[in-house]
């Protein structure tokens, strides 16, 4: 305490003197108005709180000087590698991480949105077979004369019968394994979605070159920064190395200079 | 879009989630961009290895991502990806089962810190602050977890008492505690081993 003696009295000790609490409290501003207000004109009036306060405050200083080594960041996630769990799980905040890590990521399953895309792509793909298959009769009489020449003559023979017997028992399978067939309506409302699909497929991948472009942009730029830097660095790394060289050349010299004078007093001495 | 003063379109941490969960990839790559920096931060100063805080951040956003649909909003996207972060890093200690900060260099490397910095800050500035920086490091593996922890949330990323006691799952009086015994502590280790606070420190804060 200072000022005045009578204020270390236990009767007039303020309950924030030497209070942890307060004091960080104090140090961080982190408190209500009035706590604050309170810790403050304590402090005003005690010297033990105002070099505790002062030497917390120095150590913050030097703790500021601390600072992780930079380090390229650029995360970014892709759909291949963001698997999120099903949408319909909810995860409380506590056990976000054990709730996720107890899963491997081969067992959980892809998004709603992903396992569309893959639907629409096969789909896709059925349709461009299924619209090859039925454009070949109109071109050529045979689907042999649209492959290559050397397989003309065996082809021909076999091709048309033995794909519609082919056709027919895949048809047959089907309709085994899927006795209620999808209904018409539900085909055309999965094309329509399909489409939406597609299109957002490809505006994600516009949208991804975009940013890719960008990132290489800013990537360029840090190189030839640090590049900059580097230059810098080695040159005053250079000129530290030539000045160490040219003392060390420069007292070498004096040596022999010495050396030769000494000599030299030696064999005037020798002829006298 | 929203628009901010520098009339640069910005997007809320909110907005961005909102997005994301109907799997926007772009909005939640937004995100990482935003939070990458402040979650690598938290990380390499709670375990104090390079690569592992790397690895630590990148872990933190695909695990935010893949538990984006559970994430109902009940808390601050700051809040959950540093809770999720910690979490991670909590693991990393333990199956690490050693220091957790790294033993710091002898030497130090002019061109590394060279290719760190600007260019308006000159070498032996660079080697005050790198110096600097290794003697707070050295000094906070002195703190045990808990302490380490709360100065850190503190310090380095400004967060409130009431923030870091709901991190931390414990009274706000103990993390007031916890940092009034953590500063203690490195203030002694630090007052040893320095001779006044440097005026060449430069404060970094995340947020």
């Amino acid at each position: 305490m200072k000022k005045d003696p009578e204020d270390q009295s236990p009767r007039n000790r303020s309950p924030y003197c030497g209070d942890p609490g307060a004091l960080v409290s104090y140090l961080y501003n982190d408190g209500s108005p009035d706590e604050l207000a309170s810790i403050a004109a304590h402090v005003q009036t005690c010297d033990t709180c105002t070099s505790e306060l002062a030497a917390l405050g120095d150590t913050r200083e030097l703790l500021s000087g601390w600072s992780p080594p930079p380090t390229e960041l650029g995360l970014t996630l892709t759909s291949s590698d963001a698997l999120p769990v099903a949408a319909s799980v909810t995860m409380p905040l506590p056990s976000v991480t054990a709730a996720v890590a107890d899963v491997p990521w081969w067992r959980q399953s892809s998004p709603v949105w992903m396992q569309a895309v893959a639907a629409s792509m096969v789909f896709a793909a059925g349709m461009a077979i299924g619209a090859g298959r039925g454009a070949t009769p109109a071109v050529s009489g045979t689907v042999a004369e649209a492959g290559p020449p050397a397989a003309t003559p065996k082809t021909e023979s076999v091709s048309r019968g033995e794909l519609a017997d082919l056709e027919q028992r895949l048809r047959g399978e089907l309709a085994r394994l899927t006795p209620a067939a999808t209904p018409a309506p539900v085909q055309t409302a999965s094309r329509v979605d399909d489409e939406a699909l597609l299109k957002r497929v490809h505006s994600l991948l516009t949208e991804s070159e975009e940013r890719q472009r960008t990132e290489l942009a800013q990537r360029t730029a840090q190189l030839l920064r640090d590049f900059e830097i580097q230059r810098k660095v080695d040159m005053a790394t250079v000129q530290q190395n030539i000045g160490q060289i040219q003392g060390t050349t420069g007292a070498e010299l004096k040596q022999q200079r010495e050396l030769y004078n000494m000599l030299m007093n030696r064999a005037g001495l020798l002829a006298k | 879009m929203p628009v901010n003063a520098s009339g640069v379109m910005t997007w809320t941490d909110e907005e961005l989630v909102a997005r994301s969960r109907t799997g926007d990839m772009d909005s939640f790559n937004q995100l990482i961009l935003r939070w990458e920096r402040p979650i690598y931060a938290l990380a390499y100063r709670v375990i104090g290895q390079e690569e592992d805080a790397r690895d630590v951040a990148q872990e933190t956003f695909l695990r935010a991502f893949r538990a984006l649909p559970g994430f109902k909003g009940q808390a601050k996207f700051s809040s959950w990806i540093y809770r999720i972060a910690l979490n991670l890093c909590r693991d990393w200690i333990r199956r690490k089962r050693r220091t957790p900060v790294s033993p710091l260099p002898d030497d130090v490397d002019l061109s590394e810190l060279a290719a760190e910095q600007g260019p308006s800050e000159s070498v032996e500035d660079l080697v005050a602050r790198r110096e600097l920086s290794a003697v707070v490091e050295e000094a906070m593996k002195l703190l045990p977890e808990e302490q380490r922890t709360a100065v850190i949330l503190k310090e380095y990323h400004g967060m409130t008492f009431q923030e870091i006691a709901d991190l931390q799952g414990c009274p706000l009086s103990t993390v007031k505690t916890r940092l009034y015994q953590g500063l203690s502590v490195l203030r002694k280790h630090l007052k040893e081993r320095t001779p006044s606070p440097t005026g060449r420190a430069v404060r970094v804060r995340e947020h």
